[in-house]
């Protein structure tokens, strides 16, 4: 497992190398976010060990060009006790997980484990099928550049819609997924919502987005 | 007093306007009373002279002219006392009966026969006269007065009370409305001014002048937050390092090599610790700028070497050559553990600028009027934005490592200690390295508090 330490706090850093390498890790160490995004788009990190108080620049920064790179290695940010706004943006930037700090040795080992555990599959945090683009953390909704308003449930239904393209989506698990313990009717809703998501995503751009799979449910087609 | 100010104010009000109401309406009655008694008495006169000259033995005539109606009636009488005419109103009975006639050609107030009357007591040749005029009229008609006057001056008090409560209360009104708006500002939402009134008035000014001072306090009361958020901040790096260290070392089994490495570190975290919380002590006892200083009499050559020799081991390490370039003189008046702090922040700064193998040299020179320290590094001197703000709590410069080490305190304290002791520091900057130098007024020595 290779780990990439980026902290610009020398001996903090050092001493995470030491540690990390002690528990068998094979540990690079860099000290600012351009080194860092040079480091994690050149190897292929297990895990990125990201301070957000880098001196040269924003953790921020580093994380969001990574995913943009689509670098999807597990980012675990090291961030002080009191910057719970940028841990929220970190997070929905692509970020798996958080420590504060003081680091507590054993606790990172823990996160690490648990981070890799998961693997690295591609988890972009904006959902897209063709130009159609869904942010889970602003809501927001485009057509290209048109913005699309939708209520909370058609947003839900999209949301799980664009997070299984390909597959084909029986209309039980989308009420079961969408809907919650309290809705007793009939799975029949589905087909009300899909038509609604149609009339505002689909029919006035001219796309097709939302397939219909005859007697089984829906699936949101893939790119051509 | 503790009345509300809007009741203070009616209550003066008031009291003026009754004891004016009051002043008035006696001179009104006073005027009045003798002005109908003067009207009183010119008619005794009037009657007494037509007595006289009508010298008439007629004594019908003589009877019609001492009174003629039931307000107007007198006697004439011999010296012997006897009444020789009288009106027909009264009796027999002599006036002067019924009070001395002490009185010669003048009027005074009395009762004839329970009823009050004013008498004139003349005598003109052997013939004493004794008229009088009922003051009926004249007591009805002071007494329509008074009632006039209590009721008048009544309303008028009572109205005007109320117009004064009503404009104080008026008036108040927005002191109130300021009152409440400072309410609701606290330390939580220090950003809250109060309500600027309309009207440009006193209190306007007043709204002003508070948001002025709230203006002060929050400026601060920020300042004072954002120093204890980095002071804290600052103090976390190196307790973090040197729990990381311990923890590191306790995980497995250590050789004693490994656990004098980790102890070694962990020391030296704790060296930075205590530094930084000196310079941080230092820096909140600063007030504008300066710190209270002790001076005492200081051999500052002597003072340099012994700081030079503390970082001895370091400049080893980091492979430097320290310099003292000294010009001894009498001992200065400074604050010896002051002027070491600074002196040791600025060699901090300097061997961890300095490449290896540089030198670190510091020169102190006495003009007699002044003293100055410098100390001079090989690093890559100070960018202008920099030097602009090098004194400024928590700017940091970079290391010859790029790594940025100090906690930007050093060279706020420098200042601040020079500052103190009615000095300067100026920084000479080139790329191939940085001299700061603090220039120290030299005390006079009757100054020197011993």
């Amino acid at each position: 497992m290779r780990v990439l330490v980026v902290e610009d706090e020398v001996k903090l850093a050092g001493l995470l190398a030491r540690g990390l390498a002690e528990e068998g890790y094979a540990v690079d160490v860099t000290g600012s976010g351009s080194e860092a995004v040079w480091y994690a788009t050149e190897n292929e990190y297990d895990v990125v060990l990201l301070d957000l108080g880098l001196s040269d620049g924003d953790g921020i920064e580093v994380c969001r060009t990574l995913r943009a790179n689509e670098r999807w290695a597990p980012i675990i940010v090291v961030t002080a006790r009191d910057d719970v706004s940028d841990r929220v943006t970190l997070l929905d930037l692509g970020a798996d997980d958080y420590l504060t700090k003081p680091i507590v040795f054993e606790e990172l080992v823990a996160r690490i484990r648990a981070v890799v555990r998961r693997g690295r599959p591609p988890r972009p945090s904006v959902l897209s099928s063709g130009d159609l683009v869904l942010d889970p953390a602003t809501r927001a909704v485009a057509r290209g550049t048109q913005p699309v308003d939708l209520t909370a449930k058609e947003f839900a239904l999209l949301e799980y819609l664009l997070r299984n393209p390909g597959r084909v989506l029986a209309r039980a698990e989308l009420v079961e997924h969408v809907w919650d313990f309290a809705f007793a009717g009939d799975a029949r809703i589905v087909d009300v919502y899909v038509r609604y998501l149609r009339r505002k995503i689909d029919e006035p751009f001219g796309t097709i987005t939302i397939e219909t799979v005859r007697g089984v449910g829906y699936r949101v087609r893939t790119e051509p | 007093m503790n009345a509300p100010i809007r009741v203070r104010l009616a209550a003066a009000f008031a009291g003026t306007l009754a004891v004016v109401l009051v002043a008035i309406g006696l001179l009104v009655f006073v005027r009045f009373r003798d002005d109908l008694d003067r009207a009183i008495d010119t008619e005794l006169r009037n009657r007494a002279s037509s007595f006289f000259e009508a010298r008439s033995p007629d004594p019908q005539l003589r009877k019609d002219l001492l009174g003629l109606s039931d307000e107007h009636f007198g006697q004439a009488l011999e010296p012997s006392g006897r009444v020789t005419s009288f009106s027909r109103q009264v009796t027999r009975t002599p006036l002067a009966a019924i009070r001395p006639l002490g009185l010669r050609n003048a009027t005074v107030a009395t009762r004839v026969e329970r009823r009050p009357v004013r008498l004139l007591v003349v005598r003109r040749g052997t013939t004493t006269l004794i008229l009088a005029s009922a003051r009926d009229d004249r007591n009805d008609a002071l007494g329509h007065l008074t009632n006039l006057l209590w009721v008048g001056g009544g309303a008028t008090l009572v109205i005007a009370s109320t117009l004064a409560w009503v404009l104080a209360g008026a008036a108040l009104r927005p002191v109130e409305r300021l009152r409440r708006s400072a309410v609701e500002y606290s330390a939580t939402n220090l950003d809250q001014r109060i309500a600027i009134p309309r009207a440009n008035d006193e209190l306007r000014r007043l709204a002003a002048t508070l948001n002025a001072m709230l203006d002060r306090l929050q400026a601060s009361f920020e300042d004072q937050r954002s120093f204890v958020d980095r002071a804290s901040h600052e103090l976390r790096t190196p307790l973090a390092n040197l729990s990381l260290e311990l923890e590191l070392a306790l995980r497995r089994e250590r050789s004693a090599e490994e656990l004098r490495g980790a102890l070694h570190g962990a020391a030296n975290e704790a060296q930075r610790l205590d530094r930084l919380a000196a310079n941080l002590l230092v820096l909140a006892r600063t007030t504008d700028g300066s710190i209270p200083i002790a001076p005492e009499p200081t051999d500052v050559g002597r003072l340099v070497d012994a700081t030079l020799r503390s970082f001895s081991a370091r400049a080893g390490t980091a492979g430097l050559e320290l310099v003292a370039d000294l010009s001894p003189k009498a001992p200065v008046s400074v604050d010896p553990v002051r002027i070491r702090q600074a002196l040791t922040n600025l060699l901090d700064n300097a061997i961890r600028v300095s490449p290896r193998g540089g030198t670190v040299t510091v020169r102190v020179r006495d003009t007699g009027d002044t003293m100055t320290v410098a100390v001079a590094d090989q690093g890559p001197g100070f960018t202008p934005e920099l030097a602009q703000s090098a004194f400024d709590v928590f700017v940091r410069g970079r290391g010859a490592d790029r790594s940025p080490e100090g906690a930007g305190l050093g060279l706020s304290i420098v200042w601040a200690v020079a500052a103190s002791h009615g000095g300067t520091v100026r920084i000479e900057s080139s790329p191939h390295g940085a001299t700061i130098v603090m220039t120290l007024p030299r005390m006079q020595q009757e100054e020197l508090p011993l």
